[in-house]
Protein backbone atom coordinates (compact mmCIF):
# COMPACT_ATOMS: atom_id res chain seq x y z
CA UNK A 1 0.00 0.00 0.00
CA UNK A 2 2.81 2.48 1.05
CA UNK A 3 4.52 1.69 -2.29
CA UNK A 4 1.26 2.49 -3.95
CA UNK A 5 0.78 5.65 -2.33
CA UNK A 6 4.50 6.35 -3.25
CA UNK A 7 4.81 5.53 -6.78
CA UNK A 8 0.94 6.50 -8.26
CA UNK A 9 -0.86 8.56 -5.95
CA UNK A 10 2.11 10.95 -4.58
CA UNK A 11 2.93 11.88 -7.42
CA UNK A 12 -0.58 12.58 -9.44
CA UNK A 13 -1.27 14.36 -5.76
CA UNK A 14 1.56 16.93 -5.92
CA UNK A 15 0.89 17.63 -9.83
CA UNK A 16 -2.89 18.35 -9.63
CA UNK A 17 -1.44 20.71 -6.49
CA UNK A 18 0.89 22.56 -8.71
CA UNK A 19 -1.94 22.50 -10.98
CA UNK A 20 -4.52 23.77 -8.63
CA UNK A 21 -1.86 26.80 -7.47
CA UNK A 22 -0.73 27.67 -11.05
CA UNK A 23 -4.83 28.00 -12.12
CA UNK A 24 -4.91 30.22 -8.91
CA UNK A 25 -2.34 32.34 -9.73
CA UNK A 26 -3.38 33.18 -13.27
CA UNK A 27 -6.61 33.79 -12.35
CA UNK A 28 -6.13 35.85 -10.43
CA UNK A 29 -3.36 37.59 -12.94
CA UNK A 30 -6.12 37.68 -15.70
CA UNK A 31 -8.09 40.04 -13.69
CA UNK A 32 -5.23 42.43 -12.78
CA UNK A 33 -4.32 42.52 -16.67
CA UNK A 34 -7.32 42.81 -18.38
CA UNK A 35 -7.55 44.62 -20.83
CA UNK A 36 -11.05 46.44 -21.54
CA UNK A 37 -11.97 46.75 -25.22
CA UNK A 38 -11.49 50.60 -25.82
CA UNK A 39 -11.65 52.99 -28.79
CA UNK A 40 -8.12 53.71 -29.00
CA UNK A 41 -6.17 54.78 -31.93
CA UNK A 42 -5.46 51.37 -33.58
CA UNK A 43 -9.19 50.25 -33.37
CA UNK A 44 -10.06 54.06 -34.92
CA UNK A 45 -7.40 52.80 -38.01
CA UNK A 46 -9.36 49.56 -38.23
CA UNK A 47 -12.89 50.55 -38.18
CA UNK A 48 -11.90 53.73 -40.55
CA UNK A 49 -10.10 51.16 -42.67
CA UNK A 50 -13.31 49.05 -42.72
CA UNK A 51 -15.36 51.59 -43.34
CA UNK A 52 -13.79 55.24 -44.50
CA UNK A 53 -15.23 58.26 -42.94
CA UNK A 54 -13.66 60.41 -45.26
CA UNK A 55 -11.31 61.64 -43.16
CA UNK A 56 -7.42 60.19 -42.34
CA UNK A 57 -7.78 58.48 -38.71
CA UNK A 58 -6.29 61.33 -36.47
CA UNK A 59 -9.44 63.26 -38.13
CA UNK A 60 -12.03 60.50 -37.64
CA UNK A 61 -10.76 60.70 -33.79
CA UNK A 62 -11.14 64.00 -33.18
CA UNK A 63 -14.29 64.60 -35.04
CA UNK A 64 -15.39 61.87 -33.05
CA UNK A 65 -17.07 59.83 -35.83
CA UNK A 66 -17.11 56.74 -34.08
CA UNK A 67 -18.52 55.61 -31.15
CA UNK A 68 -18.85 52.64 -28.51
CA UNK A 69 -21.80 51.56 -27.58
CA UNK A 70 -22.54 50.19 -24.02
CA UNK A 71 -25.12 47.39 -22.90
CA UNK A 72 -27.16 50.63 -21.78
CA UNK A 73 -26.85 52.21 -25.14
CA UNK A 74 -28.27 49.08 -27.11
CA UNK A 75 -30.58 48.04 -24.34
CA UNK A 76 -33.50 49.87 -26.62
CA UNK A 77 -32.33 47.38 -29.22
CA UNK A 78 -34.73 44.80 -27.77
CA UNK A 79 -32.77 44.24 -24.65
CA UNK A 80 -29.34 43.48 -26.36
CA UNK A 81 -26.58 42.73 -24.04
CA UNK A 82 -22.72 42.49 -25.14
CA UNK A 83 -22.25 40.41 -22.36
CA UNK A 84 -24.74 37.49 -23.31
CA UNK A 85 -23.12 36.86 -26.61
CA UNK A 86 -21.34 33.92 -26.31
CA UNK A 87 -20.20 31.08 -28.79
CA UNK A 88 -18.64 28.89 -26.74
CA UNK A 89 -16.79 29.59 -23.41
CA UNK A 90 -14.01 31.69 -24.60
CA UNK A 91 -15.55 33.25 -27.49
CA UNK A 92 -17.75 36.64 -26.73
CA UNK A 93 -18.38 39.66 -28.40
CA UNK A 94 -15.93 42.50 -26.84
CA UNK A 95 -17.84 45.61 -27.83
CA UNK A 96 -19.67 46.98 -30.41
CA UNK A 97 -18.82 50.26 -32.16
CA UNK A 98 -20.99 52.65 -34.46
CA UNK A 99 -19.76 55.11 -36.96
CA UNK A 100 -22.01 58.10 -36.62
CA UNK A 101 -20.24 60.56 -38.75
CA UNK A 102 -18.51 60.40 -42.15
CA UNK A 103 -19.35 58.56 -45.82
CA UNK A 104 -19.64 55.20 -43.55
CA UNK A 105 -22.31 56.78 -41.51
CA UNK A 106 -24.55 54.03 -40.03
CA UNK A 107 -22.29 51.07 -40.05
CA UNK A 108 -21.87 49.08 -37.09
CA UNK A 109 -18.69 47.02 -36.10
CA UNK A 110 -18.54 44.23 -33.63
CA UNK A 111 -15.49 42.86 -31.88
CA UNK A 112 -15.91 39.67 -31.65
CA UNK A 113 -12.91 36.62 -29.86
CA UNK A 114 -12.45 33.16 -32.07
CA UNK A 115 -10.53 30.11 -31.48
CA UNK A 116 -7.46 29.12 -33.96
CA UNK A 117 -4.54 27.61 -33.18
CA UNK A 118 -4.79 30.89 -31.00
CA UNK A 119 -6.84 33.20 -29.63
CA UNK A 120 -8.12 35.84 -32.53
CA UNK A 121 -9.75 38.75 -32.35
CA UNK A 122 -11.84 40.46 -35.16
CA UNK A 123 -14.00 43.49 -36.21
CA UNK A 124 -16.77 43.08 -38.59
CA UNK A 125 -18.18 45.89 -39.87
CA UNK A 126 -21.85 45.67 -41.27
CA UNK A 127 -24.87 47.76 -42.76
CA UNK A 128 -28.04 47.52 -42.25
CA UNK A 129 -30.66 47.12 -45.29
CA UNK A 130 -34.20 46.03 -44.64
CA UNK A 131 -34.11 45.31 -41.61
CA UNK A 132 -30.98 42.68 -42.33
CA UNK A 133 -27.58 42.82 -41.54
CA UNK A 134 -24.98 42.83 -44.68
CA UNK A 135 -21.41 42.43 -43.93
CA UNK A 136 -18.95 45.06 -45.46
CA UNK A 137 -15.72 43.89 -43.94
CA UNK A 138 -13.53 42.04 -41.28
CA UNK A 139 -10.28 42.98 -40.07
CA UNK A 140 -7.52 41.23 -37.40
CA UNK A 141 -7.30 43.28 -34.57
CA UNK A 142 -4.87 40.45 -32.91
CA UNK A 143 -4.20 37.59 -33.53
CA UNK A 144 -1.17 35.36 -33.33
CA UNK A 145 -1.45 32.81 -36.07
CA UNK A 146 1.23 34.47 -37.57
CA UNK A 147 4.25 31.58 -37.03
CA UNK A 148 4.96 30.22 -40.22
CA UNK A 149 2.16 28.43 -41.96
CA UNK A 150 -0.39 29.07 -39.54
CA UNK A 151 -1.28 32.36 -40.56
CA UNK A 152 -2.26 31.08 -44.44
CA UNK A 153 -5.84 32.42 -43.98
CA UNK A 154 -5.12 35.33 -43.04
CA UNK A 155 -2.72 35.71 -45.72
CA UNK A 156 -3.44 38.34 -48.29
CA UNK A 157 -4.76 35.69 -51.43
CA UNK A 158 -6.83 33.84 -49.04
CA UNK A 159 -8.67 36.54 -46.93
CA UNK A 160 -9.45 38.88 -49.93
CA UNK A 161 -10.84 35.64 -51.50
CA UNK A 162 -13.01 35.17 -48.54
CA UNK A 163 -13.82 38.91 -48.51
CA UNK A 164 -15.07 38.92 -52.15
CA UNK A 165 -17.20 35.78 -51.08
CA UNK A 166 -18.94 37.44 -47.84
CA UNK A 167 -19.28 41.05 -48.72
CA UNK A 168 -22.78 42.84 -49.25
CA UNK A 169 -24.45 39.50 -47.87
CA UNK A 170 -26.02 38.02 -44.69
CA UNK A 171 -23.03 35.84 -43.35
CA UNK A 172 -23.91 32.06 -43.26
CA UNK A 173 -21.10 30.38 -44.21
CA UNK A 174 -19.53 26.58 -42.54
CA UNK A 175 -15.91 25.83 -42.20
CA UNK A 176 -15.60 23.85 -44.94
CA UNK A 177 -17.24 26.47 -47.32
CA UNK A 178 -14.93 28.40 -46.52
CA UNK A 179 -11.98 26.45 -46.99
CA UNK A 180 -13.64 25.27 -50.62
CA UNK A 181 -13.78 29.11 -51.85
CA UNK A 182 -10.37 29.96 -50.72
CA UNK A 183 -8.27 26.90 -50.73
CA UNK A 184 -6.83 27.36 -47.51
CA UNK A 185 -5.89 24.43 -45.56
CA UNK A 186 -5.29 25.45 -42.10
CA UNK A 187 -8.99 24.52 -40.37
CA UNK A 188 -7.82 25.55 -36.88
CA UNK A 189 -7.19 29.14 -38.09
CA UNK A 190 -10.11 29.10 -40.46
CA UNK A 191 -12.07 27.58 -37.50
CA UNK A 192 -11.70 30.24 -35.26
CA UNK A 193 -12.31 33.42 -37.88
CA UNK A 194 -15.83 31.58 -38.48
CA UNK A 195 -16.23 31.36 -35.19
CA UNK A 196 -15.79 35.11 -34.31
CA UNK A 197 -17.49 36.60 -37.68
CA UNK A 198 -20.08 34.29 -37.51
CA UNK A 199 -20.42 35.48 -33.93
CA UNK A 200 -20.33 39.10 -34.73
CA UNK A 201 -23.26 38.35 -37.80
CA UNK A 202 -25.42 36.70 -35.45
CA UNK A 203 -25.73 39.55 -33.30
CA UNK A 204 -25.67 42.28 -35.84
CA UNK A 205 -28.79 40.20 -37.18
CA UNK A 206 -30.30 40.77 -33.93
CA UNK A 207 -29.69 44.46 -33.76
CA UNK A 208 -30.84 44.78 -37.16
CA UNK A 209 -34.85 45.44 -36.86
CA UNK A 210 -33.25 48.51 -34.28
CA UNK A 211 -31.19 50.02 -36.71
CA UNK A 212 -33.27 53.51 -36.26
CA UNK A 213 -32.90 53.25 -32.46
CA UNK A 214 -28.98 52.60 -32.58
CA UNK A 215 -28.89 55.62 -35.08
CA UNK A 216 -30.73 58.10 -32.53
CA UNK A 217 -28.05 56.64 -29.51
CA UNK A 218 -25.86 56.93 -31.19
CA UNK A 219 -26.15 60.73 -32.52
CA UNK A 220 -27.38 61.11 -28.81
CA UNK A 221 -23.92 59.68 -27.36
CA UNK A 222 -21.90 61.76 -29.92
CA UNK A 223 -23.52 64.98 -29.11
CA UNK A 224 -23.07 64.12 -25.22
CA UNK A 225 -19.23 63.33 -26.04
CA UNK A 226 -19.01 66.87 -27.78
CA UNK A 227 -20.78 69.03 -25.06
CA UNK A 228 -18.29 66.96 -22.20
CA UNK A 229 -15.46 67.94 -24.58
CA UNK A 230 -16.64 71.19 -24.92
CA UNK B 1 34.01 34.16 -3.91
CA UNK B 2 32.52 30.78 -3.25
CA UNK B 3 33.50 28.25 -6.82
CA UNK B 4 29.70 27.81 -6.99
CA UNK B 5 28.62 31.60 -7.27
CA UNK B 6 30.99 32.27 -9.20
CA UNK B 7 30.00 29.22 -11.58
CA UNK B 8 26.63 30.16 -11.55
CA UNK B 9 27.21 34.30 -11.94
CA UNK B 10 29.54 33.33 -14.86
CA UNK B 11 27.77 30.60 -16.56
CA UNK B 12 25.59 33.36 -18.93
CA UNK B 13 29.29 33.91 -20.51
CA UNK B 14 31.02 30.70 -20.24
CA UNK B 15 28.32 28.64 -20.94
CA UNK B 16 26.27 31.47 -22.97
CA UNK B 17 22.92 29.30 -24.00
CA UNK B 18 23.19 30.84 -28.02
CA UNK B 19 26.71 30.55 -28.43
CA UNK B 20 27.64 28.08 -26.43
CA UNK B 21 24.88 25.64 -25.62
CA UNK B 22 23.37 25.83 -28.61
CA UNK B 23 19.84 26.39 -26.99
CA UNK B 24 16.78 28.39 -28.41
CA UNK B 25 17.67 29.21 -31.87
CA UNK B 26 14.63 29.21 -33.20
CA UNK B 27 13.42 32.79 -31.36
CA UNK B 28 16.99 33.75 -31.56
CA UNK B 29 17.08 33.70 -35.23
CA UNK B 30 13.27 34.32 -35.48
CA UNK B 31 13.58 37.80 -33.40
CA UNK B 32 16.97 38.52 -34.15
CA UNK B 33 15.75 41.17 -36.81
CA UNK B 34 15.13 44.25 -35.03
CA UNK B 35 16.83 45.18 -31.62
CA UNK B 36 14.16 46.50 -29.72
CA UNK B 37 12.11 43.10 -30.52
CA UNK B 38 15.30 41.13 -29.48
CA UNK B 39 15.43 43.11 -26.42
CA UNK B 40 11.66 42.45 -25.59
CA UNK B 41 11.84 38.59 -26.07
CA UNK B 42 15.18 38.15 -24.11
CA UNK B 43 13.91 40.11 -21.03
CA UNK B 44 10.62 38.14 -20.87
CA UNK B 45 12.79 34.72 -21.91
CA UNK B 46 14.61 35.91 -18.88
CA UNK B 47 12.16 36.79 -16.54
CA UNK B 48 10.73 33.21 -17.00
CA UNK B 49 13.87 31.22 -16.67
CA UNK B 50 14.34 33.51 -13.44
CA UNK B 51 11.47 32.56 -11.44
CA UNK B 52 11.11 29.21 -13.42
CA UNK B 53 14.06 28.41 -11.69
CA UNK B 54 13.28 30.17 -8.36
CA UNK B 55 9.81 27.73 -8.25
CA UNK B 56 11.77 24.62 -9.20
CA UNK B 57 14.43 24.49 -6.91
CA UNK B 58 12.07 25.48 -3.76
CA UNK B 59 10.14 22.79 -5.17
CA UNK B 60 13.02 19.97 -5.78
CA UNK B 61 12.53 17.84 -2.97
CA UNK B 62 8.51 17.55 -2.98
CA UNK B 63 8.62 17.12 -6.65
CA UNK B 64 8.64 13.46 -7.75
CA UNK B 65 10.87 12.17 -9.74
CA UNK B 66 8.85 10.57 -11.71
CA UNK B 67 6.34 13.81 -12.91
CA UNK B 68 9.44 16.38 -12.66
CA UNK B 69 9.34 17.49 -16.32
CA UNK B 70 5.12 18.16 -16.51
CA UNK B 71 5.59 20.01 -13.08
CA UNK B 72 8.24 21.68 -14.50
CA UNK B 73 6.56 22.29 -17.85
CA UNK B 74 3.40 23.91 -15.34
CA UNK B 75 5.16 26.45 -13.91
CA UNK B 76 7.05 27.72 -16.72
CA UNK B 77 3.62 27.73 -18.85
CA UNK B 78 2.43 29.82 -15.68
CA UNK B 79 4.95 32.31 -15.88
CA UNK B 80 4.91 32.69 -19.53
CA UNK B 81 1.11 33.28 -20.01
CA UNK B 82 1.64 36.11 -17.02
CA UNK B 83 4.50 37.33 -19.59
CA UNK B 84 1.36 37.22 -22.14
CA UNK B 85 -0.68 38.98 -19.70
CA UNK B 86 1.59 41.44 -19.07
CA UNK B 87 2.64 42.30 -22.64
CA UNK B 88 -1.34 42.71 -23.43
CA UNK B 89 -1.66 45.52 -20.57
CA UNK B 90 0.84 47.19 -20.54
CA UNK B 91 3.44 47.07 -23.67
CA UNK B 92 0.78 46.22 -26.67
CA UNK B 93 3.33 47.40 -29.28
CA UNK B 94 5.86 44.68 -28.41
CA UNK B 95 3.21 42.23 -27.59
CA UNK B 96 2.27 42.48 -31.27
CA UNK B 97 5.25 42.14 -32.62
CA UNK B 98 6.92 39.29 -30.75
CA UNK B 99 3.25 37.94 -29.47
CA UNK B 100 3.64 35.11 -31.66
CA UNK B 101 7.07 33.90 -30.09
CA UNK B 102 5.92 34.38 -26.37
CA UNK B 103 3.96 31.01 -25.93
CA UNK B 104 6.93 29.25 -27.54
CA UNK B 105 8.81 30.79 -24.50
CA UNK B 106 7.47 27.02 -22.47
CA UNK B 107 9.44 25.07 -25.01
CA UNK B 108 12.72 27.06 -24.86
CA UNK B 109 14.45 24.41 -24.36
CA UNK B 110 17.00 27.19 -22.60
CA UNK B 111 14.47 26.98 -19.26
CA UNK B 112 13.78 23.34 -19.56
CA UNK B 113 17.36 22.57 -19.68
CA UNK B 114 18.17 24.67 -16.75
CA UNK B 115 14.92 23.73 -14.71
CA UNK B 116 16.38 19.97 -15.53
CA UNK B 117 20.22 20.62 -15.28
CA UNK B 118 20.89 23.15 -12.60
CA UNK B 119 17.38 24.21 -10.41
CA UNK B 120 16.51 20.92 -9.68
CA UNK B 121 19.83 20.14 -7.88
CA UNK B 122 20.65 23.51 -6.38
CA UNK B 123 19.43 25.81 -3.82
CA UNK B 124 16.88 28.73 -4.62
CA UNK B 125 19.89 31.23 -3.97
CA UNK B 126 22.01 29.63 -6.57
CA UNK B 127 19.52 29.06 -8.98
CA UNK B 128 18.25 32.26 -8.59
CA UNK B 129 21.47 33.48 -9.90
CA UNK B 130 21.96 30.80 -12.63
CA UNK B 131 18.66 32.32 -14.05
CA UNK B 132 20.19 35.76 -13.90
CA UNK B 133 22.91 34.79 -15.80
CA UNK B 134 21.65 32.88 -18.17
CA UNK B 135 18.79 35.01 -19.09
CA UNK B 136 20.90 37.73 -19.35
CA UNK B 137 23.10 35.65 -21.11
CA UNK B 138 20.59 34.64 -23.76
CA UNK B 139 19.70 38.27 -23.91
CA UNK B 140 23.13 39.62 -24.48
CA UNK B 141 23.09 37.37 -27.28
CA UNK B 142 19.77 37.75 -29.16
CA UNK B 143 20.37 41.85 -28.98
CA UNK B 144 24.08 41.47 -30.33
CA UNK B 145 22.69 39.48 -32.91
CA UNK B 146 19.74 42.20 -33.10
CA UNK B 147 22.02 45.33 -33.29
CA UNK B 148 23.93 43.33 -36.11
CA UNK B 149 21.44 42.09 -38.53
CA UNK B 150 19.34 45.59 -38.04
CA UNK B 151 22.80 47.23 -38.65
CA UNK B 152 23.58 45.56 -42.02
CA UNK B 153 19.71 45.19 -43.45
CA UNK B 154 20.14 49.38 -42.34
CA UNK B 155 23.20 49.57 -44.87
CA UNK B 156 21.45 48.11 -47.81
CA UNK B 157 22.40 44.30 -46.83
CA UNK B 158 17.91 42.99 -47.03
CA UNK B 159 19.75 40.10 -47.31
CA UNK B 160 20.26 40.15 -43.57
CA UNK B 161 16.78 39.90 -42.71
CA UNK B 162 15.82 36.81 -43.89
CA UNK B 163 16.57 33.66 -42.01
CA UNK B 164 19.06 32.81 -44.21
CA UNK B 165 21.16 36.11 -43.15
CA UNK B 166 20.15 35.27 -39.73
CA UNK B 167 21.82 31.47 -39.86
CA UNK B 168 25.05 33.37 -41.30
CA UNK B 169 25.30 36.16 -39.08
CA UNK B 170 24.58 33.23 -35.75
CA UNK B 171 27.29 30.93 -37.08
CA UNK B 172 29.85 33.65 -37.39
CA UNK B 173 29.12 35.15 -33.96
CA UNK B 174 29.19 32.39 -32.44
CA UNK B 175 32.53 31.28 -33.81
CA UNK B 176 34.18 34.85 -32.78
CA UNK B 177 32.67 34.45 -29.50
CA UNK B 178 33.47 30.85 -28.94
CA UNK B 179 37.12 31.95 -29.98
CA UNK B 180 37.37 34.58 -27.75
CA UNK B 181 36.28 32.49 -24.40
CA UNK B 182 38.78 29.86 -25.57
CA UNK B 183 41.84 32.83 -25.41
CA UNK B 184 40.66 33.54 -22.20
CA UNK B 185 40.61 30.17 -21.17
CA UNK B 186 43.89 29.87 -22.58
CA UNK B 187 45.85 33.05 -20.85
CA UNK B 188 43.48 31.79 -17.58
CA UNK B 189 45.15 28.15 -17.65
CA UNK B 190 48.94 29.72 -18.46
CA UNK B 191 48.72 32.32 -15.60
CA UNK B 192 47.51 29.11 -13.51
CA UNK B 193 50.48 26.85 -14.90
CA UNK B 194 53.05 29.76 -13.73
CA UNK B 195 51.91 30.53 -10.37
CA UNK B 196 51.83 26.92 -9.74
CA UNK B 197 55.88 27.36 -11.19
CA UNK B 198 56.73 29.78 -8.76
Amino acid sequence: MKEITKKFILPVAVLVVIALVCTFLLAVANKAFYVAPSLDSRTIRILNDLAPTGMNDDEAETEKCFIMLSDSDLAAAGGFKISNEKNGASNALKAVYYEAKGDGKGTIFMETTGQGYNPLTLVSAFVFEDGKAKIKGVAPKKMIEDSGSFKQIFDAEYFETYLAEISGKEYDMSDSEIVAVTGATTHNSVRGLNQAVSLAASAAAKLAPYADVLEEKAAEKAAKTEVNNG
Amino acid sequence: MDKRIKDALLGGIISNPVFVLVLGTCPTIAKSTDVINALGLGLATAFVLICSNVFISLLRKVIPSSVRLPAYIVIIATFVTLVQLFLARFLPSLDESIGAFIPLIVVNCIILGRAEAFASKNSVGLSFLDGVSMGLGFTLAIVLLGAIRQGLTALGLAYFASSAGGFLVFGLVMAAFNKVISVIKDVKFEKTLLKEGD
